[in-house]
């Protein structure tokens, strides 16, 4: 019998449920003959859909259509282990040995980083003392309460830096919101509120994209602010203050938390100083310099480089091309499936509320091609719905 | 409906009775749009996991090529037209030959998994 070959896969998110779940499907017959094994760690044992959380406080979507139990997302092929044991706390490429919280120490011959991203509120000075955000599943739950008694005033709705995970959530977020204080909140809410969007760079997405959020805020009259950088936030006084010194007030603020990538990557010395890992950008094979490549490890999803988006549709179009390079490598035919840049984000022109109809669209692009114009629409509302509810069983099984 | 006159999109050519099968088609889809709402998506998305399960358990699985193999076996197609009748004293019988055993081996093997997978 040959030698057994593992993978290990750091962080179960959708990028590395996908590898999961595709690897073990297609090395079944090495893994039941035990030439192959893979092992999965992930600190938690529940498997979250973040991107859902931009619906919850509008009561589009339940916490249960976007959570399930690990185990019944991760194929029993694989080893899994979760809290202190799948915690991991530092990685040694050098000797291929990653060691978790528990103190248990787990070696391989390939390996996926998946880690993701994590929420640093504390980066911008006094937001956490007045922190409401919608990238959480208890956040977005505590917003949506807010949001049903809210009795008008003035929202911002505030992203301080990029990079963030699915860059056009807060855009989308600011429309339903905007549909739902007019059409389900009814009454003379929405007249009675003022609506700020909050943004650090000059644009939201690519040229087609960007049109439609800034149209979008005209036709809602809600007060776009591109290019503002905030500062600091002062929740007694209730004002928020960029970079240029220019001041706004607010009586409830959601904000979009800066994103840095996890900490053991940090810690472990592989990642910048913002704890993004560097990659090829078409391989997604570990690469920090000529002196530091590892081919034997990947990184995929959320806690890749800064300059890579941090999108689900990457993440999904990354785990399946890392899943199959990985069967290649395990097989040792030296053939590469290489990530061309696919990537996109759904946009949203209108939510589904008693007077309106839902009209959404899917917005792609590559590393070489361009998104191109497109028309909103119930159809692509209804299928983006969708992708909701078949999310576990289509993407995080590795389906398609 | 009553197209009489050929129509050109984007340089390509279409047939009046290609026109009047698109104009059809558009006006079905229209008609289905109509009663497609969130919680039809909602509930039509719930039976598609169902379905997406058995695809995944299907697809990754070898079973599907075994069951390709066992349905063309000669034998199985001669018992097809002339089933024999078997009693207690031939599933004894039976059980002496290799390939039964297998396939007895292959049945407790997913019996086991079923009652493993039942715990998770």
């Amino acid at each position: 019998m040959m030698a057994k070959k593992n993978l290990l896969i750091l962080g179960a998110g959708a990028a590395g449920s996908i590898v999961a779940n595709k690897v073990t499907r297609e090395l079944r017959n090495e893994i039941a003959k035990g030439e192959f094994g893979v092992t999965v760690l992930d600190k938690s044992d529940t498997a979250y859909n973040p991107a859902g959380y931009t619906f919850m406080p509008f009561h589009l979507l339940a916490p249960e259509d976007i959570m399930r139990p690990m185990k019944k997302v991760i194929s029993p092929r694989a080893d899994a282990y979760f809290g202190d044991d799948g915690e991991v706390a530092h990685v040694d490429l050098g000797n291929r040995k990653v060691s978790v919280k528990s103190g248990k120490e787990y070696s391989y011959d390939y390996l996926l980083i998946a880690t993701g991203a994590r929420l640093a509120p504390e980066v911008v000075p006094g937001l956490a003392d007045d922190y409401n955000t919608f990238y959480t599943m208890d956040g977005s739950l505590e917003l949506r309460e807010k949001l049903n008694t809210f009795d008008g005033g003035k929202i911002v709705v505030m992203s301080p830096e990029m990079p963030i995970a699915c860059p056009g959530a807060p855009s989308k977020f600011t429309v339903l919101l905007d549909d739902y204080l007019r059409y389900v909140r009814t009454g003379d809410i929405r007249d009675k509120t003022e609506i700020t969007f909050l943004w650090p760079i000059n644009n939201v997405g690519p040229p087609v994209y960007d049109e439609k959020v800034i149209s979008g805020c005209e036709g809602r009259d809600v007060d776009r602010r591109y290019n503002f950088k905030t500062e600091s936030v002062d929740p007694e006084a209730k004002t928020v203050t960029s970079e240029d010194g220019e001041t706004l007030d607010y009586d409830l603020l959601i904000s979009i938390p800066p994103h840095r990538g996890a900490k053991a990557m940090l810690d472990s010395g592989i990642s910048d100083d913002k704890g993004w890992l560097p990659t090829n950008k078409y391989t997604l094979q570990y690469s920090k310099s000529p002196s530091e490549s590892y081919d034997e490890v990947y990184a995929v999803g959320d806690g890749g480089p800064i300059t890579m988006n941090k999108m689900g549709i990457n993440a999904h179009f990354q785990a399946l091309k890392t899943g199959q390079n990985l069967v290649n490598d395990y097989h040792g035919n030296g053939v590469k499936s290489i990530y061309k840049g696919e990537q996109g984000c759904p946009i949203v022109e209108s939510s589904y509320t008693p007077s309106t109809d839902g009209k959404a669209y899917m917005v792609t692009w590559t590393y070489g091609n361009p998104a191109k114009s497109f028309s909103s629409g119930k159809m692509g509302w209804l299928i983006y719905r969708m992708y909701y509810y078949i999310y576990f069983d289509l993407t995080a099984k590795a389906i398609m | 409906m009553n197209v009489t006159e050929e129509t050109s999109i984007g340089g390509v050519t279409l047939e009046p009775h290609t026109v009047e099968s698109m104009v059809e088609l558009i006006d079905t889809f229209g008609l289905i749009m109509t009663f497609l709402n969130d919680q039809a998506i909602q509930d039509l998305a719930g039976m598609m996991a169902q379905i997406l399960k058995l695809v995944n358990g299907l697809t990754g699985s070898d079973i599907v090529d075994l069951l390709e193999a066992a349905l063309m076996d000669p034998e199985f197609d001669k018992a097809m037209i002339d089933p024999q009748k078997v009693g207690m004293f031939g599933i004894l019988g039976a059980l002496g030959d290799e390939d039964t055993q297998r396939g007895i081996g292959i049945l407790l093997a997913l019996v086991k998994a079923l009652g493993k997978a039942s715990t998770i």
